[in-house]
């Protein structure tokens, strides 16, 4: 579970993130959607623990205080990453995910091997397996760190535009697998999302988020509403239900 | 290759070459006589038949200096790998960013004010600020842009470089040996300070190997190793001040020597991969040897002159940057 209470963040004198409350059970899949610049990030990191709250509390699992290492046992985030220069092997960056298991001189066991192994297949990285990092795409690179967060075995997910250099082949498998990580396991997933329709077809739940603080939150039915997205984002859409999946979506 | 066959090759491959290294000189002294002049020395062996001449060649001359070009070169090297994985940048190196001009000096004011037994804390503590001065220079908000840091760098050891000549001219130092002590001199034949310096180092490599793992994912990115649960902030304070404190050790006792810490790492890297559990170690090694022999060839070369040891360094290590650079780009 994830609770935050009246956070604020500020970078600097600008403020970025305003009051915010809010509430993520135990095994809900929810989404943050919202304009660029509207806080979805900072929050995340807030949450994560990257950065740190001017006030406010988070708790995860109604606690405020973790080890370091001792969170990473229980959550893990996928984000965009920068450029790597160094050739470690697509198997040996899965692997870092379980650090947090591992005491600083425990080499990874076979235990650690098969896990990782696993996250490899589940994210069609396992054609990889000995490739370095630095020759893979950017997408390819995006499903190697999904692999190292599948490999940490985390009870809760924050994800923060994870699909965004995927195609749409990839963007929908990954999400079928935090979906059925969700469903099977009862993993709580927390997803920033620019794509409606994907926020729409995978979260239970959504956060709104516009100018640093959140302008509605609930049942993705009721977040997701024209007169919401034409006062957030400004723009008329037409809102639909796809017959197939039970769903909604956004056309514009 | 077995990391641990590796491993054992380089430990003999630096014994060999610090033995031929002490061997090899305007006088030419066997290996057999060596080996009788240390055992003379720990009192094994008679010491009636040893020649004089040699045993003051061999035991105040030659031998402080191979051990002090095994501690320079293991430091530097390592220092080198530290500042890669923690810049996440192949081009970091003591010498390329300005920490080893910060050491030296240190180094220089600490003799400047007759604090010669300080000389290798001076040195820590000017590589310090040195590198304080350079990343906060180079870094814009939370990134440390490779161009900038390599500027900064560069301007600063030219700025630093300059302040040691300065000092050195108002000491009354010779055009000769501000030179020496800004190309790099293996030539210190105080014991007692060159095991100082090797004290630092050794305590420095140890903290290096502890972090070896926290390096591998920090060197993949910092936000990620974050949500890993390395404290990396911490891992980051202490690697640098580490790097300094091994570049400080050596460089107050030898001025400034670059590339070591740019060619080892890379080379080694190529061999082992980048994996800082092992690429640590050998790096250490390698740069031992590799400086021992930089420095044999640079006091053969036109024997019986000797060239300053950092021209030889620079000589490989210039080109060699440059090509890295250049690749890097395509």
């Amino acid at each position: 579970m994830i609770e935050v209470r009246n956070l604020n963040f500020s970078y600097g004198r600008k403020k970025i993130l305003k009051n915010i409350n809010l509430r993520v059970d135990s095994g809900e899949f929810a989404g943050i959607i919202g304009p660029n610049g509207s806080g979805k990030t900072t929050l995340l990191k807030n949450i994560c623990r990257v950065l740190k709250p001017d006030q406010g509390v988070v708790l995860i699992d109604d606690r405020a205080y973790y080890k370091p290492k001792e969170l990473a046992q229980k959550l893990a985030t996928v984000s965009e990453n920068g450029p790597i220069n160094f050739d470690f092997t697509v198997s040996e960056v899965v692997l870092m995910g379980r650090t947090p298991f591992l005491r600083r001189f425990q080499r990874e066991g076979k235990e650690d091997i098969e896990i990782a192994k696993k996250s490899m297949a589940a994210t069609d990285t396992l054609q990889f397996i000995e490739r370095p990092i630095t020759q893979l795409s950017a997408g390819e690179r995006q499903r190697v760190f999904i692999a190292q967060c599948l490999a940490q075995m985390p009870k809760i997910i924050l994800l923060d535009e994870p699909t965004n250099y995927l195609d749409i082949n990839h963007k929908i498998k990954i999400f079928e697998i935090f979906s059925s990580l969700n469903k099977a396991k009862g993993v709580t997933i927390l997803a920033i999302l620019h794509d409606l329709n994907l926020a729409a077809r995978y979260c239970d739940k959504l956060i709104l988020m516009s100018e640093g603080g959140i302008f509605a939150s609930g049942r993705t039915e009721d977040v997701l509403t024209v007169e919401n997205i034409q006062k957030v984002y400004g723009v008329d859409v037409i809102i639909k239900r796809n017959e197939t999946t039970g769903r909604l979506i956004v056309l514009y | 290759m077995s990391h641990s066959i590796l491993i054992t090759f380089l430990v003999i491959a630096l014994f060999l070459t610090a033995l031929v290294s002490v061997s090899v000189g305007p006088a030419n002294i066997s290996f057999g006589e060596i080996v009788k002049i240390f055992l003379a020395k720990l009192h094994l062996i008679d010491a009636k038949d040893i020649n004089l001449l040699h045993e003051n060649i061999i035991l105040d001359i030659r031998f402080p200096r191979v051990i002090l070009a095994i501690i320079c070169g293991m430091a530097l090297s390592l220092a080198g790998v530290v500042l890669q994985a923690l810049l996440r940048n192949p081009l970091a190196d003591p010498y390329i960013i300005g920490i080893s001009s910060g050491a030296a000096l240190g180094a220089t004011l600490a003799i400047a004010l007759g604090l010669i037994s300080l000389i290798s804390l001076a040195g820590f503590l000017g590589a310090v600020l040195a590198m304080f001065l350079v990343y906060n220079l180079a870094r814009t908000g939370y990134k440390v842009p490779v161009q900038t840091l390599l500027l900064a760098g560069v301007i600063v050891s030219v700025f630093l470089s300059a302040l040691i000549s300065l000092t050195a001219f108002l000491m009354g130092k010779s055009m000769y040996q501000v030179m020496l002590w800004l190309m790099g001199n293996l030539s210190e034949p105080n014991l007692g300070l060159i095991a100082i310096a090797g004290f630092m180092v050794l305590t420095g490599a140890i903290v290096v190997y502890i972090f070896s793992r926290d390096l591998n994912i920090i060197s993949i990115g910092e936000e990620s190793a974050q949500y890993l649960g390395i404290e990396v902030e911490a891992v980051k304070k202490i690697l640098f001040v580490v790097a300094s404190l091994m570049t400080g050790a050596v460089v107050a006792l030898t001025g400034l020597i670059g590339f070591v810490g740019l060619i080892i790492p890379h080379i080694m890297r190529l061999v082992v991969g980048p994996d800082h559990r092992i690429l640590s170690v050998v790096s250490l090694l390698a740069g031992g040897i590799f400086l021992v022999l930089a420095d044999l060839f640079a006091r053969t070369v036109v024997s019986p002159t000797e060239i300053p040891v950092g021209v030889v360094t620079a000589l490989f290590g210039g080109p060699f940057f440059l090509f890295l650079l250049k690749r890097k780009k395509t």
